[in-house]
């Protein structure tokens, strides 16, 4: 047993050369647990570090499929099955050229703890392959598809490994691979997620972030004895995230006072109503224009051109645009004028120093990782209407995500309490991993 | 007209008479050449031969004087033709015939002999393997047209039977004495009946080609070389000339004429015969046998044979009649003959249905296939007379529609209705209308005009000549001025100030009136016909609505469009384009192009389903694409979103299923059109203030869905799926896919368009760029109640040259030194090496932001004209697209902006990754003036290591010449050298100096 995280990533190191992407999450994670595993002995005899960074299966694949000239391509094809103490393995399929094994193992690493905070029953997984769907048919697409999954099949099932979409497996692509795993199967079962609504498809998939994220601020703020109602908050980003956080955070009786794109953001002082809200959907999603134009057609709003929303004085923040989104100038002004919470629906918005500052000032801060494990869950819950045979409804799948937020939330508090103050970061990290370590000594050395 | 066009005016005429007699080698002692020239020069006698018949392209006679020089003559240059006389001083002409064949096998030999004494003594000892024929020499020079005409008509008979089902009159005459002078005869006279008879042709040129399907004379000099002849084109033989007396099992058979009409009348009673004599005695056998009869010693002969042909024929107006002989109708062409099928008696239509007329006179008019489909059917075929009539009128109603594909027509009021095409006045069609007359040939020499579910065609134009040009400047005796004039609005209230003559005025009116719904007025220029000078975009385009009831106001709709597009023969971005080609702007003339704008109204709205631009070379082919696939950029509603530079679907027609740029449906969502172009038909046209295309405007994707035109080319994109769906029922974000078309194949837009580019590209040579439009017709809904279901229409627009880039150069492995080197870019426009800039002028990095780029248009304009003064010619170097109409793309600069630019690069900084130019307009410019074009990926900093890159640092480190805030201008000492490979799309430019 390694006597330091040093020492164990060097480890971890010498059995798996040339990943280093993988050797990077490694240590994040351990570094951020490994107070947990000096304190609790249970992990250590268990040798939990030691299995749980090694796949419980790796599977890699010839994946040979004909062109539209008639040639035939190759590709490789993975699965990495990393981590099922809490259920099936569980994460996505990427189709990109950059995917390696180092890479997949990666994203399977981190794909375990997540899962886990969302408290659902979900292993950890991920899988994909080299090819490079730009620039391909929707006939080599499907060819593709068809002899990724002629192998993948026998590896997965609804109870063994769920996999979902990711960069380059949209709607199109999971037909295609589900098409092909139940003529193979020679059964419907809710094998894969994010699978189109009329066939096993979960509702609110694309609002699941956004309301997932405004629940847990809910949750922080009702911790705190506080609510959203009539709260100033300032979102970034005009995509998905962005706008159904807003949508939310109006629903809760919030002030949305900000939104942005990559040319700057709008202030509106009188607050996005739903109107406004409705304006900027149908900008952004019908039309494709540039957020600068809310400003004209509502003059009471400002256009600051080229800038964030962080200096705009508010209570809430909620970055959904891109990850390094705050600096540690913009957390600072965020806290000077008067920011008390911040929710991260994006993937590390805030920067190291951000982060630093909000702990230092030990107001409500949610990291991405529990605040916007909606859409994880919501791929969790598509599984269980799966299994149940059972389409839930709109408001039945978002009951049912506002629950497993609030259930995250709790998670994070019952690990993160730290003298009175609330570490959702250290909270979402350990819970993640105690939930994983724990099932794994209760199941034995498997 | 050029020959390529000409050509392509009937496939099946264009196939005919693929062997032509073009050089004569004529090989005399000079004695007999002066004889021969003793009328002037045989040349000049040919030429007036063929051009009293209205032959083309009259061969050239060569002359040598002995048989020697003949055979070297042949060595150097190509004959078609060896004509002979008999008294050489070097060799016999056998021996100079057979060496002939020796050096050049097949090639006919003739002999002319000079008199008839002469013509006996060859005669006796002529070795038929060495001379191919022996003609008399009759002291008038249509015998040479004779001998060629027999030459050609003898090599091509087999292929103009397989390719034209052409006719052929079957001449029998042993004399070289008869036959030189009938074969004179005979072929002046064909020729001159034909072009008689196609003075109903809808032009000149249509006429000449009817010419090259006259009937071929075939000639046999004994009965067992005619009943050979007769048995091998029975079914083509329409006339027989025979003399009475000819040979028969080698004697002299004074009968064997009458033998083979007999034998000849045996496969076809009605077969016209016309027995010759010279004993007058034989007219009553001829009569007993109901066959024609001239004597040979006949005063009237030449008018008799005329007869004959006329009548055996079938030249001349169709004369109905009853089976007495009355005279009850008359038709001089196919549409008169029509009418007067509906009403004549119906003995008349038994009478010359029994007896073949009707094929006989439609075979005459070179309609064989129709002639082909009638002559077989018996009256007895049908079940009544008003049937027959019925089956005569559809057929010619089909041929008469079919005269009208095809066809560039004269303007004629009375046919206007009819003609798809059609030109007014004498001038030139300019480079524009010709590539639209190509086209619409090009469709009617395909098999159909539709393909799988898509109709092929043109839309209706007519088009006014340089000559109206011509005519309206010289009657407003505009020259002076419009050369002096430098603002373009002066000029235009000018031009709009000037009045048509009378004539065309009345025109006008006419074509406003019958073409009535919205015009696009289209300029055609006459330089455009450079191959090398495609003025795209740089003169005006108009569109009118054309829709009042008032005649007087669509006239004024009408002449102000075409006064305007005449006064942007001048306008500043026409004259600087032209004296950077270095042409003069007093060289140029303009046709005008009214066409009928392709689309339907919705409310004030008109406009196509889509539109866009085609071309058969893709300068950034991606994933599958190939270079050589071509590219297509297709917008829905009007072509200006692509002609512009907006956002465009792009797509290969060899690939239409892979949208490699934009790969996901998110990268759909984004990357594709947000609004449409239409005309708006409540907005007044050619406005005063300068602002001519001020009804062309902008609309919002929903409007297309509430006027049903995004069914076809939308889909919805699915936030839940991550998906597009073709199904505008569902709610979403609305994308102009075109999946609907590209991947279901709705229609096969793809394959029509890789035909199409393919036949122009063959048809003119070279890379060419097509604008098209599409009117889906009633795909997708309902026809009207009533209303036949309209199909989608494919329009091709206009066709023209893509410039070829000069790719001769061989410039071997481009390598280079990076110190040394300003630039590397793996996607470079053009070929070849160019060291003649000193001068850089480049947006600064520093300073520069998107929503500068129209501040940046009017600072890059004073620079290029500043440079272009100096004749210095520069390196460009800035951000996105290129001369986009949308600004946050790019610079929207025009041509004008930057036409002394030799070398462009297109460097954005990171994160600014627009799509590669590709306003069409602007880039058919830089590249038909060969004008370098390189781009480097987004933030590719030599500094950053990159293969391609751009040296900013080094740029920045070179003292200004001049800088505003936005520009810097560098002036270097000694010239960059720019190295382009056009094949492999590889380009660098070196530093001053470097080695490399």
């Amino acid at each position: 047993m390694a006597h330091s995280v040093d020492d164990f990533i060097a480890h971890v190191v010498t059995r798996n050369p040339a990943e280093k992407e993988f050797h990077q999450a490694v240590r994040e994670v351990v570094e951020s647990i490994w107070p947990v595993i000096e304190r609790d002995p249970r992990y250590r005899q268990g040798k939990i570090l030691e299995r749980i960074v090694e796949p419980e299966r790796v599977v890699m694949f010839r994946v040979p499929w004909v062109d539209d000239q008639g040639e035939i391509q190759v590709n490789r094809g993975f699965r990495v099955e990393m981590n099922s103490a809490l259920g099936p393995y569980k994460g996505g399929l990427r189709l990109h050229p950059s995917v390696t094994l180092g890479i997949l193992k990666f994203l399977a690493f981190e794909q375990v703890f997540k899962n886990s905070l969302t408290t659902l029953p979900l292993g950890g997984g991920k899988g994909g392959s080299d090819f490079d769907p730009k620039a391909k048919s929707d006939g080599e697409i499907m060819r593709f598809c068809q002899a990724f999954m002629a192998e993948l099949f026998r590896h997965i099932g609804p109870n063994t490994d769920v996999p979902a979409g990711d960069i380059g497996v949209g709607g199109r692509e999971l037909g295609f691979l589900f098409g092909m795993y139940k003529k193979l199967a020679n059964e419907f079962t809710g094998v894969l997620t994010g699978k189109g609504r009329d066939w096993g498809g979960s509702r609110i998939r694309p609002e699941a972030t956004g309301y997932g994220l405004v629940y847990f601020a809910a949750e922080m703020l009702a911790a705190r004895g506080d609510n959203l109602e009539g709260k100033r908050v300032l979102i970034s980003g005009a995509g998905n995230v962005a706008q159904y956080a807003a949508e939310k955070v109006l629903e809760y009786g919030g002030k949305v006072l900000t939104i942005s794109d990559s040319n700057g953001t709008i202030v509106d002082p009188q607050g996005i109503d739903r109107r406004k809200l409705d304006w900027i959907m149908d900008l952004k999603n019908n039309r494709r224009g540039r957020i600068a134009e809310y400003a004209q057609k509502f003059p009471e709003a400002e256009f600051l051109e080229d800038q964030r929303p962080w200096t705009v004085a508010c209570d809430v923040a909620l970055p959904c645009a891109t990850e390094n989104e705050i600096s540690g100038a913009d957390a600072r002004a965020l806290l000077d004028n008067g920011c008390t919470c911040v929710a991260e629906g994006a993937n590390m918005p805030s920067d190291p120093d951000a982060v630093n500052a909000f702990l230092e000032a030990e107001i409500l801060y949610g990291p991405g990782k529990a605040a916007n494990a909606g859409g994880v869950a919501v791929s969790g819950l598509e599984m269980t209407q799966n299994a149940m045979r059972l389409t839930w409804t709109r408001q039945e799948v978002d009951e049912r995500l506002r629950l497993i937020m609030r259930e995250i939330h709790r998670t994070c508090v019952r690990h993160g309490r730290q003298d009175g103050f609330v570490n959702y970061l250290d909270g979402a990290n350990i819970a993640g991993f105690i939930k994983v370590a724990d099932a794994m000594l209760d199941q034995g050395v498997v | 007209m050029p020959v390529r066009h000409q050509i392509l005016q009937d496939r099946r005429f264009h196939n005919l008479m693929p062997y032509r007699v073009r050089e004569v080698l004529l090989v005399s002692s000079p004695y007999d050449a002066f004889i021969l020239e003793e009328d002037g020069q045989l040349t000049e006698q040919v030429f007036f031969e063929y051009r009293d018949v209205s032959l083309s392209g009259p061969p050239r006679v060569t002359h040598v004087a002995t048989g020697e020089e003949a055979l070297l003559q042949m060595q150097k240059q190509r004959f078609d033709l060896i004509l002979v006389m008999a008294s050489l001083s070097d060799m016999g002409v056998n021996a100079l015939g057979r060496k002939v064949k020796e050096l050049r096998p097949g090639r006919p030999v003739v002999l002319l002999a000079l008199d008839r004494k002469e013509l006996d003594r060859s005669q006796e000892l002529i070795d038929t393997e060495a001379i191919d024929a022996v003609f008399l020499w009759t002291g008038d020079s249509q015998i040479l047209l004779a001998v060629i005409k027999y030459i050609e008509d003898r090599d091509n008979v087999d292929h103009d039977i397989e390719h034209g089902n052409v006719r052929v009159i079957l001449m029998v005459e042993d004399s070289p004495r008869f036959y030189s002078a009938f074969l004179g005869l005979l072929y002046k006279e064909l020729m001159n009946q034909s072009h008689s008879l196609y003075s109903e042709g809808v032009n000149e040129l249509h006429r000449r080609m009817y010419m090259r399907s006259r009937p071929k004379v075939l000639h046999a000099k004994s009965y067992e070389q005619a009943v050979a002849l007769f048995e091998r084109y029975q079914r083509n033989v329409t006339a027989v000339v025979t003399d009475v007396r000819i040979p028969r099992g080698g004697v002299l058979d004074p009968g064997g004429g009458l033998a083979f009409a007999a034998f000849a009348r045996q496969y076809d009673p009605e077969l016209p015969v016309l027995l010759q004599s010279a004993e007058p005695a034989n007219a009553e056998q001829a009569a007993a046998m109901d066959v024609a009869f001239v004597d040979k010693n006949s005063k009237s002969l030449l008018a008799e044979i005329r007869e004959f042909l006329r009548q055996s024929l079938g030249f001349g107006e169709f004369v109905f009649r009853t089976p007495d002989g009355e005279e009850v109708a008359r038709a001089a062409d196919v549409r008169e003959l029509e009418r007067q099928l509906a009403v004549v008696p119906d003995e008349s239509i038994t009478y010359h249905a029994m007896h073949n007329h009707f094929s006989l006179w439609l075979m005459a008019r070179s309609e064989f296939e129709l002639a082909g489909r009638i002559r077989p059917r018996q009256v007895s075929d049908f079940p009544s007379v008003a049937a027959t009539r019925e089956y005569l009128i559809q057929l010619l109603r089909q041929t008469r529609q079919r005269a009208q594909r095809g066809v560039i027509a004269d303007f004629s009021r009375e046919q206007f209705a009819r003609d798809l095409f059609s030109r007014f006045g004498q001038g030139s069609l300019g480079g524009k209308a010709r590539g639209i007359a190509f086209m619409h040939l090009t469709l009617a020499g395909r098999r159909g005009r539709e393909l799988g579910e898509l109709d092929l065609t043109i839309p209706k134009t007519v088009v006014l000549t340089t000559e109206c040009f011509d005519r309206f400047m010289e009657e407003n005796q505009l020259a002076d001025f419009a050369a002096e004039c430098e603002e373009d609005a002066e000029l235009a209230k000018r031009f709009r100030e000037c009045r048509f003559d009378d004539d065309l005025r009345s025109e006008l009116t006419f074509i406003a009136h019958e073409m009535t719904g919205p015009l696009a007025v289209r300029s055609s220029s006459l330089l455009e016909d450079s191959l090398h000078l495609p003025l795209a975009g740089i003169y005006n385009t108009l569109m009118i609505p054309n829709l009042s009831k008032d005649p007087e106001v669509r006239l004024r709709e009408l002449a102000t469009a075409v006064k305007i597009v005449y006064a942007s023969t001048y306008f500043h971005n026409a004259r600087t384009y032209l004296q950077s080609t270095g042409c003069r702007v007093e060289e140029e003339k303009m046709a005008v192009i009214v066409q009928r704008l392709v689309g339907r109204r919705h409310g004030a709205r008109y406009y196509p389903n889509f539109a866009g631009v085609a071309q058969s070379h893709n300068f950034y082919p991606i994933g599958p694409q190939r270079a050589e696939d071509g590219i297509v950029h297709v917008a829905l509603g009007l072509g200006r979103q692509v002609i512009d530079g907006g956002l465009a679907l792009r797509f290969s027609p060899r690939h239409p299923g892979v949208i490699p740029q934009l790969a996901t449906p998110r990268d759909m969502l984004d990357g594709t059109q947000r609004g449409f172009y239409a005309l708006d038909l409540d907005h007044p046209c050619c406005a005063d203030d300068g602002d001519f295309y001020g009804n062309v405007k902008h609309f919002d994707l929903e409007q297309a869905e509430a006027d049903g035109t995004l069914l076809a080319v939308g889909s919805v994109f699915r936030r839940d799926e991550e998906r597009l769906r073709e199904n505008l029922g569902l709610t979403g974000p609305r994308v102009v896919s075109f999946n609907n078309i590209l991947k279901h194949r709705a229609i096969p837009l793809a394959e029509a368009l890789a035909e199409l580019l393919a036949l122009a590209e063959r048809g003119l040579g070279c890379p060419v760029e097509m604008e098209f439009a599409c009117d889906m017709g009633d795909w997708g809904r309902p026809p009207a109640p009533g209303r036949e279901r309209a199909r989608p229409v494919l329009y091709p627009l206009q066709v023209r040259p893509f410039a070829a880039r000069g790719a001769h150069q061989e410039l071997g492995q481009l390598s280079y030194r990076p110190e040394e080197t300003l630039c590397v870019s793996e996607r470079s426009l053009g070929h070849g090496i160019e060291r003649a800039v000193q001068d850089i002028v480049y947006v600064r990095r520093q300073t520069w932001e998107a929503n500068a780029n129209k501040a940046i248009v009017a600072q890059i304009g004073e620079f290029n004209r500043s440079l272009g003064g100096q004749r210095r010619p520069y390196l460009l170097i800035g951000p996105g697209r290129w001369g986009t109409a949308d600004p946050w793309l790019g610079i929207p600069v025009q041509w004008g902006h930057i036409s002394n630019v030799r070398v462009i690069v297109e460097a954005s900084p990171a994160g600014y990754g627009v799509e590669p130019s590709q306003g069409t307009h602007f880039f058919q410019n830089i590249t038909s003036l060969r004008v370098g074009y390189l781009t480097v990926p987004p933030g590719a900093d030599k500094t950053d290591g990159h293969s391609e890159f751009l040296d900013w640092a080094w740029l920045d480190g070179q003292p200004a010449a001049r800088e505003t805030r936005h520009l810097r201008h560098v002036r270097l000492e000694t010239p960059l050298t720019v190295v382009l490979d056009g094949r492999e799309g590889r380009g660098l430019i070196l530093k001053p100096g470097a080695r490399g």
